[in-house]
């Protein structure tokens, strides 16, 4: 499958793809892109994550699928194309129906997502009436205790009628996949969705939601800065760094052989239960770039242990090419990195 | 409180902070008069001690309690019972402001460098306004210690001049430390220092903090809810469980063969970093949420959840107490004694 499609077109059979996409801050009379050049596709069934730290535009990127990027953010181009079909083309009437029903979304924190002054059925329930209205009153509070049965939250004909702030942060957090859910969507855009919780919610939440989404054949998209999170849930993984897509890979391949050296510094610098506790941990030198005052050329130079200041690297913007049939990198010296294996021992 | 006698390992013998059944209750009221009719035990009966250039490393899930004992070795909240010695001194309900040799000696890093900071203060005000309370330098001098703070932890010197809004996260935490650090501090008290910072910005933190402490012989309080960075930084770990230790160990000890169920299982919560090897579908699945502590369960508060739970554990709360080899202490009246990631 070519993710690296930029020509404009959605590539068949996936759930969603999108084009060029370019996301703008949009000032009196100043216009400036903080996220350009965004291709990706999603299909059907798939889990594929969005790594990159905070500013970096992963979150922005998921607020324009939903076509709820706000004043002053304001999508500056490109296409968005849920099921080969471009949302821009639709009405706005004809949009929402779409979202919300194919694509939904679950945001990072469960604690004002919820509306805390209604009872966690009418809230399941309201965008069930929403998009299937078909349903009876009585079917759509039998459906929404279906999905908290779905989503593991026990005793669900009773946790209909309570509150939010009577649940745990995990708890909200499963309500608001089960909401997610309600439409039978092909796709759930999950924005940082265990942040906000506790490590051993974290593992439940994440195998919750995996677990929904294979039950209710949805893809997932999910948008994490953890890389712990894309080693355990991701297929395919895209990594992003000042605005753009620097490297993108299948999971394994990415973790094995990264081929940016952003990815490959950030994956190094993370203590994990094997790295010896007593030698310094190698580290991302720097700061997180200024979008507003990027470094020209390749925006991670400055950074960058691998640029060793050669000219080209300041000079020119390097674009995100293919490595191999499924592995991509934004840059220029991406070749050079072939030989790195960051797990030794295996094949 | 626990009669556990101490060990070697467990407690160093020369111990700079010790804690003792430290207690805090925060009253429950309730009703017109809004009577108190109960307590939620924030903290509820904890020991450690920390030695001369070592770092225990606190770990729980959030409501464990872990930063209410922060607060209160800091002073910034006063204990409900129990005492905390600094170096011999019982600074229990000692009041901060009158005893200079604590506030010197004694120092906190916050967990948010964006709120920790005062935004109307220049960096070098900032640094500077502990040395000119507690050492009356002026001038040259007091430019000139601020000079050398900043440029231990990684700062310029043009960077002095500036407010806390011209900086990034990773740079606002190296102000918080270099002004914990301004008074020469024997121990400091690290409160999930990292844990607000972008992943790439961490590692040069915990090497920062590492570094000081090689070259500065300070001992630490590291507190996070993260295991593997506690791994990386602590040589001896408590794990909290509803405002209790319900373990501490030696970092390979606990990491390798935890004793504790709820230790165990938050080892085994913690994501892979090898996408080939997924860990989370084979982890310990604990039962429900971690309970209030407004309504802790009777006996052991990890009973409702534990894998391991037997009828006396509803009844008998355990003590923290010493057991087996490796030395460690723990509360559970049935240790896992097979280690889960046995080589």
């Amino acid at each position: 499958m070519s993710t690296n499609n930029a020509s404009g077109t959605p590539a068949d059979g996936m759930v969603l793809s999108v084009r060029n996409l370019s996301i703008d801050l949009v000032a009196k009379n100043n216009r400036k892109s903080i996220v350009s050049d965004i291709n990706f596709d999603v299909g059907k069934g798939e889990t594929v994550c969005i790594v990159g730290e905070s500013g970096s535009g992963k979150s922005v990127t998921a607020l324009s699928l939903m076509s709820l990027t706000m004043p002053p953010l304001a999508i500056g181009g490109g296409e968005i194309y849920l099921n080969g079909q471009n949302l821009a083309s639709l009405s706005r009437l004809e949009r929402e129906r779409q979202l919300g029903h194919q694509i939904a979304m679950v945001f990072q924190d469960p604690m004002t997502a919820l509306n805390p002054v209604m009872r966690i059925g009418e809230q399941i329930t309201e965008s069930l009436a929403r998009h299937q209205p078909e349903l009876s009153r009585q079917q759509q509070w039998q459906r929404a205790e279906d999905l908290l049965q779905l989503v593991g939250v026990p005793s669900p004909r009773e946790r209909l009628s309570v509150y939010p702030h009577e649940m745990s942060g995990g708890m909200r957090q499963r309500i608001l996949i089960a909401i997610a859910l309600a439409n039978n969507p092909q796709l759930i855009i999950a924005d940082e969705p265990t942040t906000a919780l506790d490590v051993t919610v974290q593992a439940q939440v994440l195998e919750v939601m995996q677990e929904a989404c294979r039950h209710a054949g949805a893809a997932i998209l999910l948008i994490t800065h953890d890389m712990g999170v894309v080693a355990e849930c991701a297929d395919r993984v895209f990594v992003m760094y000042a605005g753009r897509i620097v490297e993108q890979a299948p999971v394994t391949e990415l973790f094995k052989r990264p081929r940016h050296p952003y990815t490959r510094a950030l994956l190094d610098s993370i203590p994990d239960l094997h790295s010896p506790p007593d030698e310094d941990l190698s580290t991302v030198t720097g700061d997180p770039p200024d979008i507003f005052n990027l470094p020209s050329g390749c925006a991670f130079r400055t950074r960058c242990g691998f640029s060793n200041g050669r000219s080209l690297c300041s000079q020119e913007r390097p674009h995100l090419r293919a490595i191999d049939r499924h592995h991509a990198s934004a840059c220029h010296f991406a070749e050079e990195m072939a030989g790195v294996d960051r797990f030794g021992e295996q094949d | 409180m626990a009669q556990a006698q101490p060990t070697e390992t467990v407690h160093p013998a020369q111990a700079l902070l010790r804690v003792e059944n430290l207690r805090k209750y925060y009253p429950k009221r309730s009703g017109l008069l809004q009577r108190v009719t109960g307590a939620v035990k924030a903290v509820d009966g904890v020991d450690f001690t920390i030695g001369e250039g070592e770092t225990l490393g606190l770990v729980g899930e959030s409501g464990c309690g872990k930063s209410t004992i922060s607060s209160m070795i800091v002073g910034l909240n006063s204990p409900t019972g129990g005492s905390i010695h600094f170096d011999g001194l019982d600074i229990t309900n000692l009041k901060r402001q009158h005893n200079g040799k604590l506030c010197r000696e004694l120092q906190i890093v916050f967990q948010d460098p964006y709120s920790s900071l005062n935004p109307r203060m220049t960096i070098f005000e900032t640094v500077a306004e502990p040395l000119v309370i507690h050492e009356g330098l002026a001038g040259t001098a007091l430019r000139d210690r601020v000079m050398t703070l900043l440029a231990q932890v990684g700062l310029r010197d043009e960077h002095a001049g500036r407010y806390p809004s011209q900086f990034s996260g990773g740079q606002r935490q190296r102000i918080g430390i270099a002004r914990a650090l301004a008074l020469n501090p024997r121990l400091i008290v690290l409160d999930e220092p990292v844990s607000a910072l972008d992943v790439s910005i961490q590692a040069q933190i915990l090497n920062l903090l590492k570094k000081l402490q090689r070259d500065l012989g300070l001992s630490y309080l590291f507190i996070s809810h993260n295991l593997s960075v506690v791994r990386y930084m602590a040589t001896r770990i408590a794990v909290m469980y509803l405002g209790r230790i319900v373990e501490v160990a030696d970092r390979e000890t606990l990491f390798a063969q935890p004793a504790h169920p709820y230790t165990r299982a938050l080892l085994s919560s913690i994501p892979s970093d090898d996408p080939f090897v997924r860990v989370l579908g084979d982890r310990i699945k604990l039962a429900g949420d971690a309970p209030s502590p407004a309504a802790p369960p009777p006996g052991c508060p990890f009973h409702v959840r534990c894998f391991q739970a037997q009828p006396n554990c509803a009844v008998q709360v355990p003590d923290l107490t010493p057991r087996g080899t490796p030395a460690r202490e723990v509360a559970c009246h049935y240790p896992l004694t097979v280690s889960p990631k046995q080589q």
